[in-house]
């Protein structure tokens, strides 16, 4: 047994480094495979690959395009999750190895611990967990540790002038992540160099780094001078994950000095290897913790209803809302748009979880939430404004393939073909989404809506006939929409929601009476509810239009009734849990219990 | 004997003859031209430049053949018969810049001819009747300098004002956002045509006027606190001394029918005028224009009339379809810097229509200005077309340049003999400049789209093409320019009361 196991020991000893590499692949394809998925489907729809000279010219007019361009190209793989995971684990694996062999080269070919390059590699696969955090930031640290090995090969066979020629070409590719080179390079200098040489060195390094950066801002480049610092950093308001990045950088710039610092350390010495070892198994027990730690837990929840949003499948949308209850207003506002999307809206609404009344019925058509705002307007047919939001989202942002798809929708629907054509010819010139680019491609050919899918016909009968103009509140719009057309359901449920919300049993029985001659053959669920309600408040049967409430809900709202009254009377808090499990699916317990 | 001779010989002959006869008709057969149909009609081309006028300084009209072909082949001709020779196989013509312009510059005050033929998939060979295009004698300004944008509602990205060549297809910037912190940046205009003066506003964190003088960029603040709103549409004296502005408080409000935009009100405007070289801003008048909105001010050429826009001044509650405006004029004493009474130009109420973007011809015979339904941002109505006023004999009559889409800002060319002006007719959305020939007595040719390198790029560009100018030169000064006198402060303007108004 103890020949095996010194047998294993030695196989390990020999293959530390390639094991432990495989171990942050396995580690990170396993997480981004099966718990972090979202994440490319959040970050796959940020932006668009767009094969075309202009999108190319675009990143190339900047130093660091070239690394956004070129993350921007991978991440129009994260259409698959299994793609994404494979990308970003091999790119771990690759700034794990990279720094291996920069470690090796800087203390001339000797061995150094792994975990000195596993901590910033954990740290990097922690940045990627963010959904802040795109692939292109990872292609600058890459690139900035490869052209950290180029230079250390440069600097040992006496050619540091050849770096210095390649300082252009390096800043050009990476942008603000050259930055993080120089940096290195400098720490490199003063560590192995003698004070005066790393001086005269570090001093010319810093001098072809300024030349070059006037040769950019005031030659070459039209960009301001501010952007020439930080493009392709992140941006500091909207990180998350900053002390992490700070971190990431910090250790990759004083990465020489912390190799010649162990480089004091006797590797033979007993407790300096369970040292070594503990810091190996802390680190990855600390990223196992980080990693599955929950830190946004909004934007993760969100992204498991959107994907379903986006391919409209409504079903998936209530079943995992209905399921999971996220708290979130975007949940709640998107479990409220598959509700009306299926028109079930005032029959199912107090199915799924409504901590925000009102206000998850839309969304503020501010920047932050214009992507997500677009569907409620859509839903009811304001084909304008999905037009109007869909341009701002693609002024403000760039095209992303949900503003686009809207974009060619809005402009079939108005019958602004030629728009329309020109948007489908970008959406052909992407990956994944030519197939349906062509589909749309051939609603252009008809010319019609003859040819239109169902959804789209839907749309366009819903589309307004009297024109208004948009108002700053929902509510204003929605009573528009219906002053033109009153027999749009959606337009209309989404009124009675509204009402129902905000408890307004007076409105709603006013607007119930109009039901029968929008079509309805008979009372929502939570119409007839709330009308039963106004019964029991105002004692008093109200005008319905000729439609009748069933009998079968009169009777449940009779036991509600006496549930209630022992709810009232008895322990609270003990019968509150059976009334929620009992009737959180009525609007009574809505009106009376929340 | 003999007589088998002569059968021989005669069989020989007819031989021979058939020989050479059946030789002949093969060749013909094998001909391009004997087997070739007519089609009977002109080609589709686009942009479709058949039957325009063109200057003859213009870069090559490049044009996509959109016929079902695999192979086509382009004669140009042009005086006395000379010609060149071109073909494409996907249906792109691009002229060689040295053919094209020697044809140009012996063709003017003629014709050149373009004839296309093609071969189908089936092997035939089809011609098209010639595309003809007139060169004019007379030349165009060399440049045109516009705004380009992405055509948003309210929020703006990336934008930038660019000065392209016409005699070949050279674009340089002038100005981009993205050095001013992309603030937006609007109004360019020139002191007539001169690349050597011209300003620019710049808004935001940026904010100010920008002079460009003799390579010089100068930053200044024009808006005090006695105006309500920001200086804009300005137009500059010739003289060079004042520059009129309107300043509008403005309500924008987005239609949800389909098939309407945006609609842009003013709630309140007023004419200002800012004394160039006293840094000092005052108000056109304040005696007869109480009660009016004034807007769209248009120095005539000799700097003595102020042309503009004017209406009544709505309250509170407005119905935005009944505001109408006239074009109306002042008197102007550039001495004094005193303007007279306003009178009516031309009564575009008394028609349900409004006015809007007045542009005197140099030859201060014409103006062409904007007429549509209602209200004063003509950019964002469809059934806005520009509209011709002989101040001669006051009658106004629709330019036979318009379509059924947008038409709104234009410019006269130095000479008065090209008008360039805003078109949406390609897609509805996005504005495309467009030239027409102006004939002395107030004719105009068939519009012709500017030329590009590749005559697809409109069909790719995204951006809007915004207030085209025309420019007698190259623009010396550039963004980074801009981008320097951004750096200081901006000398501010000095609100001057007005005297009383002098009547003339």
């Amino acid at each position: 047994m103890r020949h095996v196991i010194k047998n294993i020991q030695k196989m390990v000893n020999g293959r530390e480094v390639h094991l432990t590499a495989l171990l942050i692949f396995i580690i990170s394809l396993i997480y981004f495979l099966f718990f972090n998925t979202s994440l490319f489907f959040c970050q796959e729809q940020n932006s668009l690959f767009i094969y075309s000279s202009d999108y190319l010219a675009k990143y190339l007019s900047i130093p660091g395009g070239f690394t956004v361009l070129s993350g921007n190209f991978l991440a129009q793989f994260y259409f698959s999750g299994a793609a994404g995971s494979i990308i970003i684990s091999s790119l771990t694996t690759l700034y794990f190895l990279v720094l291996r062999k920069n470690g090796k080269l800087i203390i001339s070919g000797r061995s150094f611990p792994v975990f000195l390059i596993l901590f910033p590699a954990c740290l990097l696969l922690l940045l990627q967990k963010s959904y802040n955090h795109f692939i292109y930031y990872t292609i600058g640290y890459l690139s900035a540790s490869l052209w950290f090995l180029i230079s250390v090969r440069m600097i040992e066979k006496k050619r540091f002038i050849i770096t210095l020629v390649l300082f252009p070409l390096f800043y050009y590719l990476s942008g603000s992540f050259f930055l993080l080179f120089l940096g290195t390079l400098i720490v490199y200098l003063f560590s192995y160099n003698t004070a005066q040489k790393a001086f005269t060195k570090a001093g010319i390094a810093v001098a072809v780094f300024f030349s070059t950066w006037f040769l950019f801002r005031d030659m070459i480049f039209l960009q301001p001078a501010i952007k020439l610092w930080n493009y392709p950093f992140p941006p500091a308001k909207t990180y998350d994950i900053r002390n992490l990045e700070y971190l990431t950088s910090l250790y990759f710039i004083l990465f020489p000095l912390i190799i010649k610092a162990n480089d004091h350390f006797r590797p033979g010495d007993k407790t300096i290897r369970f040292i070594r070892l503990s810091a190996s198994a802390i680190i990855i027990l600390s990223c196992f913790y980080f990693l599955f730690r929950n830190d946004n837990q909004e934007l993760s929840q969100t992204a498991k209803l959107e994907r379903y949003v986006i391919a409209g499948d409504w079903d998936k949308v209530i079943r995992i809302q209905e399921t999971m209850n996220f708290s979130s207003r975007i949940c709640q506002y998107y479990y409220n748009l598959a509700l009306s999307e299926k028109g079930e809206l005032c029959s199912r609404l107090f199915y799924g979880r409504q901590d925000y009344g009102g206000e998850s019925l839309s969304l503020p058509r501010e920047k932050k939430y214009i992507d997500k705002a677009i569907y409620f307007y859509y839903a009811n047919g304001l084909i304008n404004e999905v037009h109007h939001l869909a341009v701002e989202s693609v002024v403000t942002g760039g095209y992303k393939p949900e503003n686009l798809r809207f974009l060619i929708i809005s402009e079939l629907l108005n019958g602004s073909y030629n728009l329309a054509d020109r948007h489908i010819n970008i959406l052909k010139r992407t990956l994944y989404y030519r197939k349906s680019a062509l589909e749309y491609e051939k609603l252009l050919s008809g010319r019609d809506t003859a040819q239109m899918d169902l959804r789209l016909k839907e749309k366009k009968k819903l589309m307004i006939q009297k024109d208004f103009f948009i108002r700053s509140y929902d509510l204003q719009n929605i009573d528009l929409i219906i002053s033109s057309d009153p027999a749009n359901r959606i337009a209309f449920e989404y009124k009675m929601a509204r009402l129902l919300f905000e408890k307004d049993l007076v409105a709603v029985t006013d607007q119930a009476k109009k039901m029968k001659d929008i079509g309805y053959e008979h009372f929502p669920e939570h119409i007839e509810e709330a009308l039963l309600q106004y019964v029991n408040e105002y004692n008093e049967m109200p005008d319905t239009g000729g439609l009748t409430i069933i009998n079968e809900s009169d009777s449940l709202f009779k036991i509600f009734k006496d549930d209630f009254g022992l709810f009232i009377k008895g322990d609270r808090s003990e019968s509150a849990a059976k009334m929620k499990e009992k009737w959180s699916n009525t609007y009574w317990y809505y009106y009376n219990m929340k | 004997m003999k007589k088998r001779i002569i059968i021989i010989i005669s069989s020989l002959l007819l031989s021979e003859a058939l020989l050479v006869s059946g030789l002949m008709m093969s060749g013909c057969r094998r001909s391009t031209y004997t087997d070739m149909e007519s089609a009977g009609r002109l080609p589709v081309i686009e942009p479709d430049y058949s039957g325009v006028t063109i200057p003859p300084n213009i870069a090559p009209m490049n044009f996509i053949i959109r016929e079902r072909a695999d192979n086509f082949r382009i004669t140009v001709s042009y005086s006395n018969g000379r010609q060149f020779n071109l073909s494409s196989d996907n249906g792109v013509v691009r002229f060689p810049l040295k053919a094209w312009r020697k044809a140009m510059s012996l063709a003017a005050g003629g014709d050149i001819s373009i004839k296309i033929s093609c071969r189908t998939k089936e092997n035939k060979e089809i011609t098209f009747d010639t595309v003809r295009i007139h060169v004019a004698r007379e030349t165009i300004d060399p440049f045109i300098c516009y705004r380009l944008l992405y055509s948003g509602y309210e929020s703006w990205s990336e934008m930038k004002i660019v000065q392209r060549s016409l005699s070949d297809f050279n674009e340089h910037p002038v100005i981009e956002n993205q050095l001013l912190d992309d603030n937006c940046i609007n109004c360019h205009t020139f002191l007539n045509n001169d690349p050597s003066k011209f300003f620019i506003h710049v808004r935001g964190s940026k904010a100010g006027t920008y002079f460009a003088d003799s390579g010089r960029v100068t930053r200044r603040e024009l808006r005090t606190q006695n105006m309500i709103a920001n200086a804009v549409y300005p137009s500059w004296h010739p003289s060079g001394a004042y520059i009129a502005f309107s300043s509008n408080r403005i309500l924008q409000l987005i239609h949800m029918l389909p098939g309407k935009d945006n609609e842009f009100c003013d709630v309140y405007s007023s004419m200002l005028i800012y004394d160039v070289r006293k840094n000092e801003m005052r108000m056109c008048s304040d005696t007869d224009s109480a009660g009016y909105m004034e807007t769209y001010p248009y120095w005539s050429p000799k700097g003595d009339y102020l042309y503009y826009c004017r209406t009544r001044q709505v309250s509170p509650g407005f119905d935005y379809e009944k505001v109408r405006y006239d074009l109306a004029r002042r008197p102007f004493d550039a001495k004094s810097g005193t303007f007279g009474k306003a009178e009516t130009v031309f009564d575009a109420e008394a028609i349900n229509k409004s006015a809007s973007f007045p542009a005197v011809s140099p030859d201060n015979r014409y103006i062409v200005f904007t007429l549509h339904d209602f209200g004063t941002f003509s950019v964002w109505h469809k059934e806005s077309d520009l509209y011709l006023l002989d101040l001669e004999t006051g009658r106004a009559t629709k330019m036979n340049v318009n379509s059924d889409e947008t038409e709104s800002y234009h410019a006269w060319s130095s000479n008065g003999r090209w008008l360039l002006f805003s078109s949406k007719r390609d897609d509805g959305h996005n504005s495309r400049p467009y030239f027409a020939f102006f004939g002395p007595a107030g004719t105009t040719g068939k519009p012709f789209i500017l030329p590009q390198k590749d005559p697809a790029s409109y069909k790719k560009m995204d951006m809007t093409i915004n207030r085209p100018e025309f420019v007698t030169g190259r623009i010396s000064v550039g963004p980074r320019d801009f981008t320097r006198a951004s750096d200081k402060a901006p000398a501010k303007a000095v609100w001057i009361e007005n005297k009383a108004d002098k009547s003339k």
